[in-house]
Protein backbone atom coordinates (compact mmCIF):
# COMPACT_ATOMS: atom_id res chain seq x y z
CA UNK A 1 0.00 0.00 0.00
CA UNK A 2 0.96 3.12 -0.89
CA UNK A 3 1.36 6.11 1.77
CA UNK A 4 -1.51 8.12 0.52
CA UNK A 5 -3.49 4.62 1.40
CA UNK A 6 -1.83 4.00 4.59
CA UNK A 7 -2.85 7.86 5.58
CA UNK A 8 -6.56 7.34 4.29
CA UNK A 9 -7.12 4.07 5.73
CA UNK A 10 -5.77 5.41 9.16
CA UNK A 11 -7.78 8.37 9.13
CA UNK A 12 -10.82 6.54 8.43
CA UNK A 13 -10.35 4.30 11.69
CA UNK A 14 -9.38 6.98 13.86
CA UNK A 15 -12.73 8.90 12.35
CA UNK A 16 -14.47 5.98 13.59
CA UNK A 17 -15.87 4.93 9.88
CA UNK A 18 -15.87 1.62 10.47
CA UNK A 19 -19.81 0.87 9.51
CA UNK A 20 -22.36 1.57 6.99
CA UNK A 21 -24.35 4.31 8.86
CA UNK A 22 -20.57 6.06 10.21
CA UNK A 23 -19.54 5.75 6.36
CA UNK A 24 -18.37 9.39 5.19
CA UNK A 25 -18.44 11.28 1.77
CA UNK A 26 -15.54 11.88 -0.48
CA UNK A 27 -15.93 15.40 0.81
CA UNK A 28 -16.18 14.82 4.34
CA UNK A 29 -12.99 12.24 4.20
CA UNK A 30 -10.90 15.08 2.49
CA UNK A 31 -11.67 17.76 4.94
CA UNK A 32 -9.88 15.25 7.52
CA UNK A 33 -7.44 13.84 5.17
CA UNK A 34 -6.33 16.91 3.54
CA UNK A 35 -6.28 15.04 0.02
CA UNK A 36 -7.78 16.50 -2.65
CA UNK A 37 -11.37 14.76 -4.02
CA UNK A 38 -10.22 13.82 -7.19
CA UNK A 39 -6.72 11.57 -6.03
CA UNK A 40 -9.05 10.66 -2.66
CA UNK A 41 -11.69 9.15 -4.95
CA UNK A 42 -8.91 6.79 -6.74
CA UNK A 43 -7.46 6.41 -4.06
CA UNK A 44 -10.84 4.73 -2.15
CA UNK A 45 -11.43 2.93 -5.24
CA UNK A 46 -8.35 0.93 -5.16
CA UNK A 47 -8.73 0.02 -1.30
CA UNK A 48 -12.18 -0.93 -2.39
CA UNK A 49 -10.39 -3.32 -5.13
CA UNK A 50 -8.21 -4.49 -2.27
CA UNK A 51 -11.04 -5.28 0.04
CA UNK A 52 -10.37 -2.80 2.64
CA UNK A 53 -12.92 0.18 2.21
CA UNK A 54 -16.60 -0.11 1.16
CA UNK A 55 -19.31 1.79 0.31
CA UNK A 56 -22.79 2.66 -0.08
CA UNK A 57 -25.12 5.17 -1.67
CA UNK A 58 -26.65 7.33 0.38
CA UNK A 59 -29.03 10.04 -0.64
CA UNK A 60 -27.42 10.07 -4.14
CA UNK A 61 -23.87 10.69 -2.02
CA UNK A 62 -21.32 7.80 -2.24
CA UNK A 63 -20.03 7.07 1.50
CA UNK A 64 -17.13 4.81 2.55
CA UNK A 65 -16.23 3.23 5.59
CA UNK A 66 -13.61 0.56 6.58
CA UNK A 67 -14.43 -3.77 6.69
CA UNK A 68 -13.40 -5.63 9.46
CA UNK A 69 -10.07 -6.34 7.36
CA UNK A 70 -9.74 -2.45 6.71
CA UNK A 71 -9.55 -1.94 10.37
CA UNK A 72 -7.02 -4.51 11.15
CA UNK A 73 -4.33 -3.64 7.89
CA UNK A 74 -5.15 0.31 9.55
CA UNK A 75 -3.97 -0.62 12.98
CA UNK A 76 -1.42 -3.15 11.98
CA UNK A 77 1.28 -0.12 12.13
CA UNK A 78 0.67 -0.13 15.83
CA UNK A 79 0.33 -3.34 17.45
CA UNK B 1 -8.61 -6.61 31.90
CA UNK B 2 -8.11 -3.50 29.12
CA UNK B 3 -6.59 -4.93 26.28
CA UNK B 4 -7.62 -2.22 22.45
CA UNK B 5 -7.18 -5.51 20.61
CA UNK B 6 -9.55 -8.99 21.46
CA UNK B 7 -10.93 -11.36 19.19
CA UNK B 8 -12.33 -10.72 16.31
CA UNK B 9 -9.97 -7.91 17.04
CA UNK B 10 -7.20 -9.51 16.35
CA UNK B 11 -4.35 -6.84 15.27
CA UNK B 12 -1.05 -8.50 16.30
CA UNK B 13 0.08 -11.09 19.10
CA UNK B 14 -1.56 -9.09 22.25
CA UNK B 15 -5.04 -10.14 20.77
CA UNK B 16 -4.17 -13.82 21.24
CA UNK B 17 -2.34 -13.27 24.38
CA UNK B 18 -5.47 -12.14 26.10
CA UNK B 19 -7.53 -14.11 24.64
CA UNK B 20 -5.22 -16.95 25.96
CA UNK B 21 -4.41 -15.13 29.44
CA UNK B 22 -8.29 -14.25 30.63
CA UNK B 23 -9.85 -18.29 29.78
CA UNK B 24 -7.22 -19.74 31.39
CA UNK B 25 -7.61 -17.01 34.17
CA UNK B 26 -11.73 -17.65 34.01
CA UNK B 27 -10.57 -22.43 34.16
CA UNK B 28 -9.24 -20.99 37.46
CA UNK B 29 -12.17 -19.34 39.01
CA UNK B 30 -10.73 -15.62 38.69
CA UNK B 31 -13.95 -13.87 37.52
CA UNK B 32 -12.29 -11.57 34.13
CA UNK B 33 -14.00 -8.76 32.62
CA UNK B 34 -12.21 -7.60 29.46
CA UNK B 35 -12.72 -4.02 28.62
CA UNK B 36 -11.87 -3.20 24.53
CA UNK B 37 -13.30 -1.61 21.87
CA UNK B 38 -15.76 -2.06 19.48
CA UNK B 39 -15.71 -4.83 16.45
CA UNK B 40 -18.29 -5.10 13.20
CA UNK B 41 -20.59 -7.83 13.63
CA UNK B 42 -19.55 -8.35 17.10
CA UNK B 43 -21.75 -7.58 20.42
CA UNK B 44 -20.85 -5.39 22.26
CA UNK B 45 -21.26 -7.55 25.46
CA UNK B 46 -20.86 -11.28 25.60
CA UNK B 47 -19.52 -14.01 27.94
CA UNK B 48 -16.59 -16.68 26.21
CA UNK B 49 -15.68 -19.09 28.09
CA UNK B 50 -16.30 -17.54 31.36
CA UNK B 51 -14.84 -14.42 30.59
CA UNK B 52 -17.15 -11.38 30.11
CA UNK B 53 -16.38 -9.21 27.61
CA UNK B 54 -17.46 -5.55 27.06
CA UNK B 55 -16.64 -3.47 24.31
CA UNK B 56 -16.81 0.35 23.97
CA UNK B 57 -18.11 2.27 21.20
CA UNK B 58 -15.78 5.15 20.88
CA UNK B 59 -18.28 7.55 19.98
CA UNK B 60 -15.98 10.58 19.37
CA UNK B 61 -13.19 10.15 16.65
CA UNK B 62 -10.24 12.22 15.49
CA UNK B 63 -7.90 11.74 12.47
CA UNK B 64 -4.89 12.24 14.90
CA UNK B 65 -3.78 8.57 15.71
CA UNK B 66 -2.68 9.53 19.38
CA UNK B 67 -6.23 11.78 20.10
CA UNK B 68 -7.61 8.44 19.46
CA UNK B 69 -5.86 6.37 21.30
CA UNK B 70 -6.82 8.99 24.50
CA UNK B 71 -10.81 9.19 23.16
CA UNK B 72 -10.94 5.58 23.33
CA UNK B 73 -9.10 5.23 26.76
CA UNK B 74 -11.71 7.92 27.74
CA UNK B 75 -14.54 5.56 26.99
CA UNK B 76 -12.71 2.33 28.70
CA UNK B 77 -12.35 4.16 32.23
CA UNK B 78 -15.97 5.21 31.79
CA UNK B 79 -17.12 2.14 31.32
CA UNK B 80 -14.69 0.59 34.12
CA UNK B 81 -16.32 3.31 36.19
CA UNK B 82 -19.97 1.99 34.88
CA UNK B 83 -19.14 -1.99 35.68
CA UNK B 84 -17.77 -1.25 39.18
CA UNK B 85 -21.56 0.19 39.65
CA UNK B 86 -22.76 -3.17 38.48
CA UNK B 87 -21.06 -5.87 39.56
CA UNK B 88 -18.98 -4.42 42.73
CA UNK B 89 -15.00 -3.92 43.38
CA UNK B 90 -12.24 -5.21 40.97
CA UNK B 91 -9.40 -6.83 42.90
CA UNK B 92 -6.76 -5.65 39.87
CA UNK B 93 -6.74 -3.42 37.10
CA UNK B 94 -4.50 -5.41 34.25
CA UNK B 95 -3.55 -3.31 31.23
CA UNK B 96 -1.96 -4.43 27.93
CA UNK B 97 0.93 -2.14 25.93
CA UNK B 98 1.00 1.94 26.26
CA UNK B 99 -2.28 1.52 24.35
CA UNK B 100 -4.73 1.27 27.46
CA UNK B 101 -2.36 2.57 29.86
CA UNK B 102 -3.49 5.87 30.67
CA UNK B 103 -7.33 4.37 31.46
CA UNK B 104 -5.42 1.78 33.75
CA UNK B 105 -3.83 4.72 35.82
CA UNK B 106 -6.53 6.88 36.21
CA UNK B 107 -8.70 3.65 37.17
CA UNK B 108 -5.75 3.28 40.05
CA UNK B 109 -6.36 6.27 41.45
CA UNK B 110 -10.02 6.89 41.21
CA UNK B 111 -10.87 2.82 42.41
CA UNK B 112 -7.98 2.78 44.94
CA UNK B 113 -6.84 -0.54 43.07
CA UNK B 114 -3.64 -1.80 41.96
CA UNK B 115 -2.35 -1.97 38.87
CA UNK B 116 -0.56 -4.08 36.63
CA UNK B 117 0.74 -3.38 33.12
CA UNK B 118 1.81 -6.27 30.67
CA UNK B 119 4.43 -4.84 28.19
CA UNK B 120 4.44 -6.58 25.37
CA UNK B 121 7.13 -4.48 23.26
CA UNK B 122 8.40 -0.75 23.77
CA UNK B 123 8.13 1.92 21.51
CA UNK B 124 11.80 2.62 21.54
CA UNK B 125 11.97 -1.68 20.00
CA UNK B 126 9.27 -1.02 17.35
CA UNK B 127 10.96 2.37 16.00
CA UNK B 128 13.93 1.84 16.63
CA UNK B 129 14.46 5.52 17.82
CA UNK B 130 12.40 8.11 19.08
CA UNK B 131 12.78 10.52 15.70
CA UNK B 132 9.08 12.16 16.45
CA UNK B 133 7.17 13.51 18.74
CA UNK B 134 4.51 10.72 18.47
CA UNK B 135 7.51 8.41 19.22
CA UNK B 136 8.47 10.16 22.24
CA UNK B 137 5.04 10.44 23.85
CA UNK B 138 3.83 6.43 23.43
CA UNK B 139 7.63 6.28 25.05
CA UNK B 140 6.67 8.28 27.70
CA UNK B 141 3.67 6.75 28.28
CA UNK B 142 5.30 3.31 28.43
CA UNK B 143 7.64 5.17 31.13
CA UNK B 144 4.53 6.85 32.95
CA UNK B 145 3.24 3.13 33.21
CA UNK B 146 5.81 1.69 34.66
CA UNK B 147 6.28 4.08 37.24
CA UNK B 148 2.46 3.67 37.96
CA UNK B 149 1.91 -0.17 37.98
CA UNK B 150 2.40 -1.85 41.29
CA UNK B 151 4.26 -4.53 38.50
CA UNK B 152 4.89 -4.76 35.34
CA UNK B 153 4.72 -7.85 33.22
CA UNK B 154 6.99 -8.25 30.33
CA UNK B 155 6.37 -11.66 27.44
CA UNK B 156 10.09 -12.28 27.34
CA UNK B 157 13.07 -12.05 29.14
CA UNK B 158 14.66 -10.00 26.66
CA UNK B 159 12.01 -7.33 26.94
CA UNK B 160 12.22 -7.74 31.23
CA UNK B 161 16.31 -6.28 30.36
CA UNK B 162 15.26 -3.68 27.83
CA UNK B 163 12.44 -2.14 30.39
CA UNK B 164 14.55 -2.22 33.10
CA UNK B 165 17.32 -0.74 31.30
CA UNK B 166 15.09 2.19 28.84
CA UNK B 167 12.98 2.58 31.69
CA UNK B 168 15.23 2.74 34.32
CA UNK B 169 12.56 0.48 36.61
CA UNK B 170 13.76 -1.84 39.47
CA UNK B 171 14.97 -5.17 38.65
CA UNK B 172 12.29 -6.50 41.51
CA UNK B 173 9.47 -4.71 39.98
CA UNK B 174 9.61 -6.21 36.38
CA UNK B 175 8.46 -10.10 35.78
CA UNK B 176 8.96 -12.24 33.01
CA UNK B 177 5.83 -14.11 32.20
CA UNK B 178 5.85 -15.98 28.50
CA UNK B 179 3.12 -16.37 26.13
CA UNK B 180 1.24 -19.97 26.07
CA UNK B 181 -0.40 -21.90 23.12
CA UNK B 182 -3.24 -23.57 23.21
CA UNK B 183 -1.68 -26.83 22.14
CA UNK B 184 -4.54 -29.34 21.49
CA UNK B 185 -6.23 -26.82 18.81
CA UNK B 186 -3.27 -28.46 16.44
CA UNK B 187 -3.98 -32.05 17.32
CA UNK B 188 -6.48 -32.41 14.17
CA UNK B 189 -6.17 -34.60 11.04
CA UNK B 190 -5.93 -32.41 7.53
CA UNK B 191 -6.00 -33.17 3.72
CA UNK B 192 -2.42 -31.31 3.57
CA UNK B 193 -2.75 -32.01 -0.37
CA UNK B 194 -6.37 -30.32 -0.29
CA UNK B 195 -4.63 -27.42 1.94
CA UNK B 196 -1.92 -26.94 -0.41
CA UNK B 197 -3.80 -26.98 -3.37
CA UNK B 198 -6.17 -23.66 -2.26
CA UNK B 199 -2.88 -21.80 -2.51
CA UNK B 200 -1.19 -23.24 -5.51
CA UNK B 201 1.02 -25.18 -4.16
CA UNK B 202 1.65 -28.96 -5.34
CA UNK B 203 2.01 -32.37 -3.11
CA UNK B 204 5.73 -32.44 -3.80
CA UNK B 205 6.34 -28.77 -3.65
CA UNK B 206 8.41 -27.48 -0.17
CA UNK B 207 5.89 -24.98 1.50
CA UNK B 208 7.85 -22.66 3.71
CA UNK B 209 5.17 -20.87 5.49
CA UNK B 210 5.34 -17.45 7.31
CA UNK B 211 2.93 -15.47 9.27
CA UNK B 212 2.54 -11.90 10.57
CA UNK B 213 1.76 -8.04 10.18
CA UNK B 214 3.01 -7.08 6.71
CA UNK B 215 5.06 -4.13 8.35
CA UNK B 216 8.64 -3.56 8.24
CA UNK B 217 9.19 -5.08 11.89
CA UNK B 218 8.31 -8.52 10.67
CA UNK B 219 11.12 -8.40 8.03
CA UNK B 220 9.51 -10.53 5.42
CA UNK B 221 11.30 -8.53 2.37
CA UNK B 222 14.00 -9.92 3.29
CA UNK B 223 12.82 -13.47 3.58
CA UNK B 224 10.64 -12.69 0.11
CA UNK B 225 14.86 -11.84 -1.25
CA UNK B 226 16.16 -14.80 -0.07
CA UNK B 227 13.94 -17.05 -1.81
CA UNK B 228 15.52 -17.03 -5.58
CA UNK B 229 18.88 -17.86 -3.90
CA UNK B 230 16.52 -21.10 -1.92
CA UNK B 231 15.09 -21.62 -5.15
CA UNK B 232 18.74 -22.22 -6.87
CA UNK B 233 18.78 -25.83 -4.75
CA UNK B 234 15.47 -26.09 -4.17
CA UNK B 235 13.57 -25.14 -7.31
CA UNK B 236 9.94 -27.21 -5.45
CA UNK B 237 9.80 -24.22 -3.14
CA UNK B 238 7.11 -22.56 -2.06
CA UNK B 239 6.43 -19.14 0.18
CA UNK B 240 3.35 -18.73 1.63
CA UNK B 241 2.84 -15.41 3.68
CA UNK B 242 0.01 -15.25 5.27
CA UNK B 243 -1.11 -11.70 6.96
CA UNK B 244 -2.25 -8.36 6.13
CA UNK B 245 -0.48 -4.73 6.55
CA UNK B 246 -0.03 -1.42 5.05
CA UNK B 247 3.47 -2.94 3.58
CA UNK B 248 1.31 -5.75 1.49
CA UNK B 249 1.10 -3.73 -1.95
CA UNK B 250 5.36 -2.82 -1.37
CA UNK B 251 5.88 -6.57 -0.81
CA UNK B 252 4.00 -7.91 -3.90
CA UNK B 253 5.60 -5.60 -5.93
CA UNK B 254 8.75 -6.86 -4.81
CA UNK B 255 7.19 -10.39 -5.58
CA UNK B 256 6.74 -9.25 -8.68
CA UNK B 257 9.44 -7.15 -9.56
CA UNK B 258 12.13 -10.24 -8.33
CA UNK B 259 9.83 -12.72 -11.14
CA UNK B 260 8.46 -14.77 -8.46
CA UNK B 261 4.93 -14.74 -8.86
CA UNK B 262 3.81 -18.83 -8.68
CA UNK B 263 5.97 -19.17 -6.26
CA UNK B 264 5.54 -16.45 -3.63
CA UNK B 265 1.84 -16.23 -2.42
CA UNK B 266 0.50 -13.81 -0.46
CA UNK B 267 -3.00 -14.46 1.42
CA UNK B 268 -3.73 -11.77 3.67
CA UNK B 269 -5.98 -12.75 6.91
CA UNK B 270 -7.32 -15.92 7.33
CA UNK B 271 -9.41 -17.66 9.38
CA UNK B 272 -7.63 -19.18 12.52
CA UNK B 273 -8.92 -22.61 11.29
CA UNK B 274 -7.40 -21.79 7.83
CA UNK B 275 -4.31 -20.87 9.81
CA UNK B 276 -4.08 -24.25 11.52
CA UNK B 277 -4.51 -26.05 8.58
CA UNK B 278 -1.99 -24.17 7.24
CA UNK B 279 0.65 -25.29 10.08
CA UNK B 280 -0.06 -28.41 9.91
CA UNK B 281 0.60 -28.62 5.86
CA UNK B 282 3.61 -26.88 5.47
CA UNK B 283 7.25 -28.11 5.78
CA UNK B 284 9.05 -25.50 7.45
CA UNK B 285 8.33 -22.17 9.43
CA UNK B 286 10.31 -19.04 8.87
CA UNK B 287 9.95 -15.93 11.46
CA UNK B 288 12.34 -13.62 10.22
CA UNK B 289 11.43 -10.26 12.22
CA UNK B 290 14.09 -7.28 12.65
CA UNK B 291 12.42 -7.05 16.49
CA UNK B 292 10.43 -9.53 18.51
CA UNK B 293 9.83 -9.12 21.92
CA UNK B 294 8.44 -12.60 22.20
CA UNK B 295 7.03 -14.36 18.90
CA UNK B 296 4.09 -15.67 19.17
CA UNK B 297 4.39 -16.95 15.42
CA UNK B 298 7.23 -19.33 16.18
CA UNK B 299 5.41 -21.04 19.31
CA UNK B 300 2.53 -22.09 17.07
CA UNK B 301 4.97 -23.50 14.51
CA UNK B 302 6.80 -25.52 17.21
CA UNK B 303 3.31 -26.85 19.06
CA UNK B 304 2.28 -27.73 15.20
CA UNK B 305 5.08 -29.65 14.66
CA UNK B 306 7.31 -27.65 12.57
CA UNK B 307 10.97 -27.13 12.20
CA UNK B 308 11.16 -23.29 12.80
CA UNK B 309 13.68 -20.98 11.43
CA UNK B 310 13.71 -17.65 13.21
CA UNK B 311 15.84 -14.24 13.53
CA UNK B 312 18.02 -14.09 16.28
CA UNK B 313 16.21 -11.12 18.12
CA UNK B 314 14.55 -11.15 21.28
CA UNK B 315 12.06 -13.41 22.80
CA UNK B 316 12.65 -15.80 19.51
CA UNK B 317 16.31 -16.44 20.94
CA UNK B 318 14.24 -17.73 24.25
CA UNK B 319 11.96 -19.76 22.35
CA UNK B 320 13.97 -21.47 19.88
CA UNK B 321 17.52 -22.85 20.62
CA UNK B 322 19.41 -23.29 17.94
CA UNK B 323 20.07 -26.63 16.63
CA UNK B 324 17.86 -27.47 19.00
CA UNK B 325 14.35 -26.66 18.87
CA UNK B 326 14.75 -24.84 15.57
CA UNK B 327 17.64 -23.06 13.39
CA UNK B 328 18.59 -18.91 14.00
CA UNK B 329 19.36 -17.13 11.44
CA UNK B 330 21.13 -13.13 11.37
CA UNK B 331 18.12 -10.44 11.12
CA UNK B 332 17.93 -8.80 7.82
CA UNK B 333 20.68 -11.12 6.41
CA UNK B 334 19.33 -12.73 3.35
CA UNK B 335 22.02 -15.16 2.46
CA UNK B 336 21.62 -16.29 6.35
CA UNK B 337 17.63 -16.42 5.65
CA UNK B 338 18.75 -18.76 2.97
CA UNK B 339 21.20 -21.03 4.51
CA UNK B 340 18.41 -21.54 7.56
CA UNK B 341 16.01 -22.85 4.82
CA UNK B 342 18.85 -24.83 2.88
CA UNK B 343 19.73 -26.58 6.08
CA UNK B 344 16.65 -27.55 7.33
CA UNK B 345 15.34 -28.94 3.71
CA UNK B 346 18.64 -30.57 3.33
CA UNK B 347 18.67 -32.36 6.10
CA UNK B 348 15.46 -34.26 6.53
CA UNK B 349 15.85 -36.38 9.48
CA UNK B 350 17.57 -33.42 11.47
CA UNK B 351 14.84 -31.04 10.41
CA UNK B 352 12.32 -34.03 12.07
CA UNK B 353 14.52 -33.54 15.54
CA UNK B 354 14.21 -30.31 15.64
CA UNK B 355 10.56 -30.17 15.35
CA UNK B 356 9.92 -33.22 18.07
CA UNK B 357 12.08 -31.38 20.44
CA UNK B 358 10.31 -27.83 19.74
CA UNK B 359 6.84 -29.63 20.03
CA UNK B 360 7.51 -30.99 23.72
CA UNK B 361 8.98 -27.93 24.36
CA UNK B 362 5.79 -25.75 23.60
CA UNK B 363 4.27 -28.59 25.45
CA UNK B 364 5.59 -28.90 28.14
CA UNK B 365 6.77 -24.87 29.17
CA UNK B 366 4.16 -22.96 26.94
CA UNK B 367 0.74 -23.48 28.16
CA UNK B 368 -2.12 -21.04 29.32
CA UNK B 369 -2.60 -22.63 32.44
CA UNK B 370 1.16 -21.93 33.83
CA UNK B 371 1.05 -18.47 32.41
CA UNK B 372 -2.14 -17.70 34.69
CA UNK B 373 -0.49 -19.54 37.57
CA UNK B 374 2.56 -17.29 36.92
CA UNK B 375 0.39 -14.16 36.60
CA UNK B 376 -2.45 -15.05 39.69
CA UNK B 377 1.01 -15.19 41.75
CA UNK B 378 1.47 -11.74 40.57
CA UNK B 379 -1.67 -10.63 41.05
CA UNK B 380 -1.43 -11.87 44.88
CA UNK B 381 1.66 -9.68 45.22
CA UNK B 382 0.08 -6.74 43.86
CA UNK B 383 -2.40 -7.04 46.36
CA UNK B 384 -0.70 -7.61 49.11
Amino acid sequence: MKSISKIVIEILNNVGAISKNRALSIEEISRKTKIDAERLKETLEQLKSMGYVNSISRKGQERYFLTPTGILVALSSYS
Amino acid sequence: MLTWEYPPRIVGGLARHCWGLSRALARKGIEVHIITLEFPDTPLEEEVDGVKVHRVKIEIGNPNFLVWVLLFNHFMEKKAGLLTQEVGEFDIIHVHDWLTTLAGISLKHTLNKNLVLTLHSTEIGRSGELSSPDSSTKDSIEWWGTYEAKYVITVSDSLRSEVIGHFKVPEWKVVAIPNGIDIYVFKRNVDRNRVRARYGVEPNDKLILTVGRLVPQKGFHFLIQAIPKVLMKHPNVKLVIVGDGWMRSQLEDLIRGLGLMGKVITTGFISDSELIDLYLSADVLVVPSLYEPFGMVALEGMAAGLPVIVSSVGGLRQIVEHDKTGVWVYPGDINSIAWGIDYVLSNPDHARMLANNAKRKAKEVFSWDAVAERTIEVYKRAIR
